[in-house]
């Protein structure tokens, strides 16, 4: 499987569209941190307001372990659409150019194509993740110095020691890894039904909004959804900012994400040997 | 010998629709074997049947004497293809889309080995561009380069001339015919149009609505009873009534300016001479119209019923 | 000062508590050498261990390092972190509490706590722009240290302070403070928060609270009148 995955690498990197998403992060990530560096400490007195009533809050609030936070709360909404962008690619977009039916005709086993498919798909989602993580984290911290970190949470507000920080954002990362490992296996799926890709990218989206205003909304009869929305466990990052960390739940959560991935590829490699290929 | 390819009640239903309908042939080493057939006769569907695309509803697919379904991997390796248009990555360059091609069929190439198969089609110059400035014809050309790499021993096209100029046409028939009688290699080629199968294939096969028309030798369908002769002479009214009088009274065709067509063997067609020039009517030209042409129109037409020529 | 304030001491004890003359005046002196106690002080550095119980606040006890500058400059700062600290912290510090402001005792009774008899002394600020309302000091007329104060303040209610002694008892100075305040509820919108369910479960395995939040600092070292950058409080 190893030359198919080399292959299917060079074929995302040698496309423009992958380094959209490179460049999209970028782009977002500096903005929030110039914001930040320019109007940082009015966002701070208007974040903060809930607190200063009552509480004198000395220190560095504004660090880049914050910027860092902020960055993620933001951005992992937004990544899914990059992922379904290549993701979402990947069947429809060689049926829509009319390259499956030629790469199919090769002595390679769907099931291997597909694997190999998807995880270039994944190390794609990798990198895009990496990227991320050097953006918001490093360069946050280059900026804003480091310190302890704030979380302002809807009933707690939590704080974190400087030294016990770093390691949350490398298990975040991780569970982000695998958060949208889940968004990519999803538009995956989707791109083995489709003949062009833009239908798996808009599909994947509405899907993840979807899902993602039903975990927000605070109504009884949503609540009872929630827990079967993998929507609602994606943000289990978040878990790793308690102190202490509930491992359960946030394990809970990954292996309900891994779950899913399973799901998804499975339902991805049996509708794909039986589909026939008309592109 | 041991035929390439062997299809046995082959059937393939799409939800409800029969594209392909017990469907039966057999092509034999270095066959240029044409697959004929109106757009939509199912022709595409069965060549993606052969090449694993399309799962047959049922039937058997046997390739090199192994089963398509048991042993699809090394039934693909010794096949090449080339599939309706010749599609391939616009945003890779001719030479990155060979080398690609080339490591999934299994091989790990060489730069030279690779340039000397562009070299073969031509492309040799171009290996640097990027597809999506090629021309309909460079595409065409470059999928065959990519089809036939890994050296396979049989050779899929399916409707290799479509969108090509009237030179891309006469190069594609030469490198079919290369193909074959050069490098020994077994082809099957699919077409809607019977006057560049007929000058290529050995064997064809003509289906129709996903049935099977005839199949036989090409020289075999040339000397069939079913063929027309035109025959143009000084006086035609009076050639009428002395064919009217004879044994092919039955076979006689309106013909246009002046000449006549009558349906017959071709065989007779001395026979046929001798009785025009024995009733004192000049001769002017004998035309065996048996090229497939009508044939091939009268067939999918459905005017005429299905006869089966085989060796 | 002493001489002119006896009337009025008069009056308030007599319209607030009823009690003697002389009461009042023992109250008078016992503020008198409390206060001049801590004028011993002008500066210090102390070093601590500060810990924080708000039920919505998640904060692990940190070094901190408090400093104070007479009359009333008073800052408690976690090196390199985030102090949350109540509105009008300034009252942790006794120092600050006391230190340049005019007030008028009355005497309270006494109260016995564990081994200590305590004085009860009514505080009534003199100056009309003064924060506080009205402060108790429950004092040890032995060695005039402030053992619990519970101040009320104009904006930001009633605080309680219980003070133990050790090492430094000599300055009037406590080896720990623990500070109890009124805290209002706090809540953001769930939307604004992007909550993670698994955390809300863990968050809300925490016992309610009564309302109080405490803060305590223990000193573990005091460096006393060795000078202050003048900028540190800005």
């Amino acid at each position: 499987m190893l030359p198919i995955l080399q292959i299917e690498l060079f074929k995302i990197f040698k496309r423009p569209r992958t380094y959209i998403s490179f460049v999209a992060i970028g782009a977002i990530v500096v903005l929030i941190q110039l914001a930040f560096y320019a109007e940082g400490n009015n966002y701070m007195a208007f974040g903060l307001q809930s607190l200063t009533q009552s509480f004198d809050i000395q220190g560095k609030v504004l660090n880049g372990y914050l910027v860092c936070y902020i960055i993620l709360q933001t951005l992992l909404i937004h990544v899914p659409l990059l992922i379904a962008l290549v993701a979402g690619d990947q069947i429809a977009g060689e049926a829509n150019m009319g390259t499956l039916r030629l790469l199919l005709t090769k002595p390679v086993s769907r099931t291997s194509l597909l694997m190999a498919k998807f995880s270039a798909s994944t190390i794609y989602t990798l990198m895009l993740l990496v990227w991320m993580a050097f953006l918001a984290l490093l360069v946050s911290v280059l900026i804003f110095g480091t310190g302890d970190l704030m979380i302002l949470k809807s009933e707690e507000v939590v704080v974190l020691n400087k030294a016990d920080v770093l390691w949350r954002y490398f298990a975040a990362f991780g569970f982000a890894a695998i958060a949208m490992t889940t968004v990519a296996a999803l538009s995956f799926l989707l791109s083995i039904f489709a003949e062009n890709s833009i239908g798996p990218i808009v599909s994947t989206m509405s899907i993840i909004i979807l899902f993602t205003i039903l975990s927000t909304m605070d109504i009884p009869f949503f609540n009872a959804l929630k827990p079967y929305l993998f929507t609602t466990h994606m943000i289990g990052w978040k878990g790793f900012f308690d102190a202490p960390v509930s491992w359960s739940p946030v394990l809970g959560s990954a292996s309900i994400l891994v779950f899913h991935i399973f799901l998804f590829l499975a339902t991805s490699v049996i509708a794909f040997k039986r589909k026939d290929i008309l592109s | 010998m041991e035929p390439v390819i062997t299809v046995k009640h082959l059937v393939k239903n799409f939800n409800g629709l029969l594209a392909v309908d017990d469907l039966s042939f057999q092509v034999h080493p270095s066959d240029v074997y044409g697959f004929l057939g109106q757009n939509g006769a199912g022709k595409s569907t069965c060549i993606r049947m052969l090449l694993s695309l399309v799962t047959p509803s049922s039937g058997e697919i046997e390739l090199f004497g192994l089963n398509l379904k048991t042993h699809r991997k090394e039934i693909l390796q010794q096949v090449g293809a080339v599939v309706e248009r010749p599609d391939l990555y616009k945003y890779l360059t001719a030479f990155e889309n060979l080398s690609l091609f080339a490591r999934m069929s299994g091989l790990s190439p060489k730069k030279q080995l690779l340039m000397e198969q562009l070299e073969l089609v031509g492309l040799a110059d171009r290996a640097g561009s990027k597809v999506r400035t090629f021309s309909q014809g460079m595409k065409q050309r470059l999928g065959i380069a990519v089809a036939l790499v890994h050296n396979p021993r049989l050779v899929i096209l399916d409707e290799p001339t479509n969108g090509l100029d009237p030179q891309g046409i006469a190069d594609m028939r030469n490198l079919v015919l290369r193909l074959s009688r050069e490098m020994g290699k077994t082809v099957l080629v699919s077409s809607h149009l019977l006057g560049e199968i007929e000058q290529v294939a050995t064997r064809m096969l003509i289906i129709d609505k996903g049935k099977k028309m005839m199949e036989g030798t090409v020289s075999d369908l040339f000397h069939s009873t079913n063929c027309r002769v035109h025959i143009k002479v000084q006086d035609p009214e009076k050639t009428r009534q002395v064919i009217s009088a004879s044994k092919w009274s039955d076979a006689l065709e309106s013909g246009t300016d002046g000449a006549l067509v009558i349906r017959m063997d071709q065989f007779e067609v001395p026979e046929l001479s001798r009785l025009i020039i024995n009733a004192g009517i000049g001769l002017l030209s004998v035309r065996p119209a048996n090229s497939l042409e009508d044939y091939f129109l009268s067939l999918t037409a459905g005017k005429q019923h299905v006869a089966n020529f085989t060796n | 000062m002493k001489n002119l304030s006896i009337p009025l001491f008069c009056l308030c004890c007599l319209s607030f508590f009823c009690l003697s003359p002389a009461q009042a005046q023992d109250a008078n002196a016992l503020l008198a050498k409390v206060k001049a106690k801590l004028q011993q002080v002008d500066n210090y550095m102390a070093e601590g261990e500060m810990a924080t119980d708000v039920t919505f606040i998640n904060i692990a006890d940190s070094k901190v390092k408090v400093y104070f500058r007479q009359p009333d400059q008073f800052k408690i700062v976690k090196e390199d972190g985030i102090s949350i600290l109540p509105k009008g912290g300034m009252s942790v510090g006794l120092n600050s509490l006391l230190s340049g402001k005019e007030f008028i005792a009355v005497p309270g009774g006494y109260v016995q706590e564990g081994n200590n008899r305590l004085a009860v002394l009514k505080l009534l600020p003199v100056a009309e722009n003064n924060g506080v309302v009205l402060s108790t000091l429950y004092v040890n007329e032995k060695d005039a240290l402030v053992y619990r104060t519970i101040t009320t303040t104009k904006d930001n209610g009633t605080y309680e302070t219980s003070l133990q002694y050790g090492k430094y008892a000599s300055w009037g100075l406590p080896d720990k403070v623990f500070f109890v305040f009124n805290i209002s509820s706090y809540k953001l919108p769930k939307g604004v928060t992007m909550e993670y369910e698994g955390s809300k479960k863990a968050s809300a395995a925490k016992p309610a609270g009564d309302g109080k939040g405490r803060v305590s600092i223990t000193y573990s070292r005091y460096t006393i009148n060795k000078g202050l950058p003048a900028d540190l409080f800005k």
